[in-house]
């Protein structure tokens, strides 16, 4: 009986992991134009969760949480850059008269690190009885195109979907000393 | 008059109580009919599409149309006075090809304003006075598309607008009898009559015996997001508190023998429809107050990681739309155990004490049930600090209100293959085991293949020594129990170090 009420337990955390915060949390791409060619980046993804959605949509969060703890960090970093390429090939930014852009640089948490949220998110969810949140991460990235990126169309991997897009153009002055005010208008 | 009127009124503004406007006297179409599965015709309309209930339009259904119908008009109607007719739905722009609406309709046809406006669809019997009241039904078939258009267009504009393209009409009459209003009742009109004081958005109110329903997408049309001095980066989207996720507050308030203490996360629900936090961010009051930290518009307000906007104090922006004595008699919010928030003030406008309790007093309060109010301040926690009353399943169930923004898993959760073994070796074992591989070929040039077999997490609690070694480490520091974990792959086999995790 305990047996079974810690296999409940382990199960209902796992179904419950959406359900949890008040504020939850969700995938957003921010895009910042810094200028004419030059796209900064930041995705807010959950990457367990992506990643699954990407390599076995039909395996449960808690079966792929637990496979891919479990196995050997070398098949996981295969599987990790596997799902990359995948992402990769997905992008697709065109300007706006449909011509491909350059694809950006991310900057990918390594294997290592991936797993071991993966393995922290399974031992507090044994080890505890509220699910513990999985932290999103932050993944930076620059386009810099030989094109103007004033105007563009995007498409993104479905597995970051659900996604918020956010994008604007700053504006920046340069403030080349203490003396000169700088006049703000928003 | 107005003595008349409100014999019939759900409490409203009464904006389109209008002396019957004739109509065009037009030829009935044979067998041009309009029937309901909700009631027969002069039967009686079941609860559930009134004010004492869900408030739910009935599924309508119609037969035998005259030939060159181009469009449908429907308006259901009562008359509370000799002369006089009320508007409770008023639906135009309907298809011709449409020949039924479903329960609750919100997908056919352009929706006008009733009579107790301002909010635009179907305003539910919601007598309040004495008898049995005839509603009908009336759909009108036109031969031309109606040609109107507006945000507030009502029963006399509707009917004026089709007395000359009515090829015919069919009704349907039904009535319904409210009984003695009950403490709920009387707790529902307080919570319906409260957000007419929203200047900054206007929620949708139904009841049934046990709570009212608030329903909104929770955006203020007060400005959001400014102000805050801390780092924020969401953007206020709107949420989905509609149909069965709109925000139940009991309407049978009353002290409990304890109180419950609020979590981090909504406990109530401000007049405009905006959800009211507790003062603490996500994770807990551990974690620092939002406003102390900057993190508040000037609003007091603030959307979440879900993009929710939401206030964790005063509601000072949607306040400012009245006069702040207003506030003194009328609530700002409804807590989530059914208790009202209300202003800075008691009703003589002294500044309301807030016992040490929850945060709130027992003084007589109109327009708010007894027994019980909170009253926000400008020193934390803002609103209260605890339930007086029991709590709506909204407190327990907060975070899958914000749910049906995510998408549902592909798959329901599955259990097969998933086990936990009994304690061997001093260890619990979690497995899982594949039974076939999978292969990612998206491209058809790439894959991952993993083979078929066991994967296995085996894990125990660290105890004595072990146990004081592991706390004693400055990450697990504050920490009480550690376990020491093992990943491992079929038959044992790992290429992965044991772990400890402390918590």
């Amino acid at each position: 009986m305990r047996r079974l009420t810690a296999l409940v337990c382990v199960l209902w955390v796992f179904a419950v992991a959406s359900l949890q915060a008040h504020e939850l949390h969700e995938h957003k791409l921010q895009l910042v134009l810094r200028d004419d060619r030059h796209l900064s980046l930041s995705l807010w993804l959950d990457l367990p969760h992506a990643m699954r959605k990407t390599l076995e949509p039909s395996s449960s969060s808690a079966s792929f949480e637990m496979k891919y703890s479990a196995m050997p960090l070398s098949l996981f970093e295969k599987a990790w850059g596997q799902c990359i390429s995948l992402w990769l090939e997905q992008w697709q930014l065109k300007n706006s008269v449909g011509i491909a852009l350059s694809s950006p640089v991310w900057r990918w948490p390594d294997g290592a690190t991936l797993q071991n949220q993966i393995k922290l998110q399974m031992m507090a969810n044994l080890t505890g009885t509220a699910h513990a949140h999985t932290a999103l991460t932050v993944v930076a990235g620059e386009v810099v195109s030989s094109a103007s990126l004033r105007s563009a169309s995007l498409q993104m991997p479905p597995s970051w979907q659900p996604l918020m897009v956010v994008h604007y153009k700053p504006s920046q002055q340069w403030n080349p000393s203490s003396e000169k005010t700088v006049v703000l208008k928003f | 008059m107005v003595v008349l009127w409100l014999t019939a009124c759900g409490g409203g503004s009464g904006s389109d109580l209008s002396p019957v406007t004739p109509v065009t006297p037009v030829v009935p179409v044979a067998g041009f009919t309009l029937s309901s599965p909700a009631s027969a015709e002069n039967g009686t309309l079941p609860v559930e599409y009134t004010c004492d209930g869900f408030s739910a339009s009935p599924a309508l259904s119609w037969r035998n149309a005259p030939a060159g119908t181009q469009e449908f008009a429907l308006v259901m109607s009562t008359i509370p006075s000799a002369g006089v007719v009320k508007f409770n739905w008023v639906l135009y722009k309907i298809p011709s090809s449409v020949s039924d609406l479903a329960k609750d309709n919100y997908a056919v046809g352009s929706p006008g304003v009733g009579s107790d406006g301002p909010l635009l669809g179907y305003q539910a019997p919601c007598s309040q006075g004495p008898g049995a009241k005839t509603y009908t039904f009336t759909l009108y078939a036109l031969s031309k598309p109606i040609g109107l258009s507006g945000s507030s267009i009502g029963g006399t504009e509707v009917l004026s607008a089709i007395s000359a393209s009515t090829l015919s009409q069919a009704s349907l009459n039904v009535s319904y009898t409210r009984t003695a209003p009950s403490s709920a009742a009387a707790n529902c009109t307080y919570v319906r009559n409260s957000v007419t004081g929203s200047t900054t958005g206007t929620p949708a109110i139904s009841c049934d015996a046990s709570f009212a329903y608030i329903a909104s997408s929770a955006l203020p049309s007060h400005s959001m997001m400014s102000g805050i001095t801390a780092t924020n980066l969401q953007v206020p989207i709107a949420q989905n508190f509609w149909g069965n996720n709109a925000w139940r507050i009991p309407l049978n308030p009353v002290v409990a023998s304890t109180t419950t203490s609020a979590v981090d996360g909504p406990i109530g629900v401000a007049i405009n429809g905006v959800p009211i936090f507790n003062p603490c961010k996500q994770g807990g009051c551990q974690n620092g107050d939002t406003k102390v930290l900057g993190e508040l518009d000037s609003c007091n307000g603030h959307a979440g990681r879900a993009d929710d906007y939401h206030y964790h104090a005063a509601p000072v922006c949607m306040m400012a739309g009245k006069a702040s004595n207003y506030w003194d008699t009328h609530p700002v919010g409804w807590a989530l155990d059914g208790f009202a928030i209300m202003g800075y003030n008691n009703p003589d406008g002294t500044i309301a004490t807030r016992d040490a309790v929850c945060g709130g007093n027992t003084v007589s309060t109109p327009n708010a049930p007894a027994g019980y109010s909170y009253h926000v301040t400008d020193k934390s926690p803002y609103v209260l600090s605890c339930f007086m009353g029991t709590p709506s399943p909204d407190l327990a169930g907060q975070g899958a209100k914000y749910s049906p923004i995510r998408q549902p898993p592909v798959t329901p959760f599955a259990v097969s293959g998933l086990s936990l073994t009994g304690t061997v070796d001093g260890m619990q074992t979690l497995q899982f085991t594949s039974s076939q591989s999978f292969t990612t070929t998206a491209t058809g040039s790439d894959s991952v293949v993993n083979k078929a077999g066991s994967y296995q997490i085996r894990y125990s609690p660290l105890s004595g020594v072990d146990l004081v070694a592991a706390l004693a480490l400055n990450a697990n520091k504050g920490k009480s129990s550690c376990w020491r974990f093992e990943f491992l792959t079929t038959a044992g086999a790992s290429s992965q170090s044991a772990q400890i995790y402390c918590r």
